[in-house]
């Protein structure tokens, strides 16, 4: 058995698998990794089953003592990892003895980070997922946050699949402009041919008050006729339009019924890119 | 377009592996989604693998492709449906455990025990569960009783607690932020994260509350 402990707290460590499916029917959101990606990547490396749960740092991802020795992989977000002070490479097999310090830096480029460890992380199951939903306070390290003190433990005698190297051209690089190709939502008909042009023409700017629920889109606003709209299934990738007039992209912890417009629907492949959007990078929309 | 249980269906895609389904009626949509609702429960379908029933339409996520899931749904035998029967549940509630007792009054210009009378003398229908985990809507609210939402949601609203959003009433079976008025709480526990699955309670059923002191 492996295991860590945490000497510093990251901004917001989560530990994420694929998520959980087949309790949306009582209101549970899916959660997850919101870059699924950068998840099966870092498994993938050291060996893992692609969607052992890993731990998902947003921004500062703290500071890790292993207490024992280890193989694991980092990435997403370049987030400039150093061991014992010293600067070791993303999507990369390393391997850590025992003792060494792990520093997840604040990313240079992307907004989230992953730490995957050879083996099986051990977190109990709810709701079959080891996925932490933090408005719901569960899942994960006992529904919160990780933080300084505590101990996560793994199972590291499972029988892995050999490890995978990554050429350079396969390690995605963050932009902080993208575009993204969007089908038309079940109220898209409710925007004026104007609006709709707009929709299609701005470049977004992502607003600081994202989150894991959804990323919030500010300047523009795309008005759009009054509607009483009665309360319907929504779902990541969506695209509501409240009466704001600011585009939200519903993310992984989104509830799974919503009031507002849905205009526009994300593709599920290409949703782990948002994953990597922080506060003030630039999206915009393509009909696909 | 899609035939099912007696009614044409508008079939659209929600992203790549959901289905919307709405039935194409002027009213009656709920009883038709429940319906839907609990023949997958009943008879789960492998290749569905989750369901977000809601007023007018319900989502399908699937493991498959759309044409193969609309031929499974197509085979569906919907005469076994009337040997079900829905749950009635009955809520103790201690109404003194209210937030919201003065804008309730003020806005229904009724007395707390006339809102009590109603509130509690109502049989509901329990419309859908979501957004947030394990919340309840209620439909069935009269309509002497319906008070808009807060215009500034609390950020916490501890579990069990009973409020009216407008012309519907429900049940924070978690703690969560909500903007609905509260005005009692119940001590019953219909989420429990350890049971599969963690609610007792399912859309379609009906619901009464039964007003208590604690």
């Amino acid at each position: 058995m492996g295991s860590l402990t945490v000497i510093k707290s990251g901004f917001m460590s989560t530990i994420q698998d694929r998520g959980r499916i087949g309790y949306r029917r009582i209101g549970v959101p899916v959660s997850g990794a919101m870059d699924t990606k950068s998840m099966r990547d870092a498994n993938k490396i050291v060996g893992n089953a692609e969607s052992t749960p890993v731990v998902e740092h947003t921004f500062y991802g703290g500071i890790y003592l292993f207490n024992t020795i280890s193989i694991i992989s980092i990435t997403g977000a370049s987030c400039n990892p150093t061991i014992n002070g010293r600067l070791v490479n993303q999507y990369e097999a390393i391997k850590v003895e025992k003792g060494d310090e792990l520093e997840i830096h604040y990313p240079k480029r992307g907004c989230r980070s992953y730490l995957a460890i050879q083996g099986r992380l051990r977190i109990p199951l709810v709701m079959n997922s080891c996925s932490t939903y933090l408005p719901g306070k569960f899942g994960g390290f006992k529904g919160r946050a990780i933080q300084k003190s505590d101990v996560i433990f793994w199972d590291d005698d499972l029988n892995q699949i050999a490890t995978q190297l990554f050429q350079k051209g396969e390690i995605p690089y963050f932009s902080t402009k993208i575009k993204v190709n969007i089908s038309a939502g079940p109220e898209f008909d409710l925007l004026s041919e104007h609006a709709a042009d707009r929709l299609f023409s701005i470049s977004f700017k992502v607003h600081p008050q994202s989150n894991r629920m959804g990323i919030r889109l500010t300047g523009a606003s795309i008005s759009i006729i009054n509607f009483d709209m009665v309360s319907s299934p929504v779902i990541p990738g969506i695209i509501q339009l409240p009466p704001s007039g600011n585009p939200i992209i519903l993310m992984n912890d989104a509830q799974t019924i919503g009031g507002y417009p849905r205009i526009g629907i994300m593709k599920e492949s290409e949703l782990w890119r948002l994953g990597q959007l922080k506060a003030g990078d630039c999206i915009s929309f393509k009909l696909a | 377009m899609l035939r099912l249980n007696g009614i044409n269906w508008k079939v659209t895609n929600l992203g790549s592996n959901t289905l919307l389904l709405e039935p194409m009626i002027l009213d009656g949509h709920l009883e038709y989604i429940h319906q839907f609702y609990q023949q997958i429960e009943s008879e789960p379908i492998s290749e569905i693998v989750d369901v977000i029933p809601a007023y007018k339409s319900i989502a399908l996520f699937y493991q498959s492709t759309k044409e193969n899931v609309i031929e499974i749904l197509k085979q569906i035998d919907w005469t076994s449906l009337n040997a079900k029967t829905e749950q009635h549940h009955i809520v103790e509630v201690d109404y003194d455990l209210g937030l919201d007792w003065n804008r309730v009054c003020e806005v229904s210009k009724l007395s707390k025990s006339e809102i009590i009378e109603r509130h509690a003398g109502t049989k509901y229908t329990v419309a859908m569960i979501g957004f947030l985990p394990g919340f309840i809507f209620l439909k069935g609210l009269e309509l002497s009783i319906s008070v808009p939402r807060l215009e500034n949601p609390r950020t916490a609203i501890p579990a069990g607690s009973i409020g009216i959003g407008g012309n519907q009433t429900g049940i924070y079976s978690l703690e969560s932020p909500g903007g609905w008025n509260i005005i009692g709480k119940t001590t019953h526990q219909f989420f429990n994260m350890k049971n599969d699955p963690p609610i007792s309670i399912s859309p379609g059923d009906s619901l009464t509350f039964n007003p208590v002191n604690s």
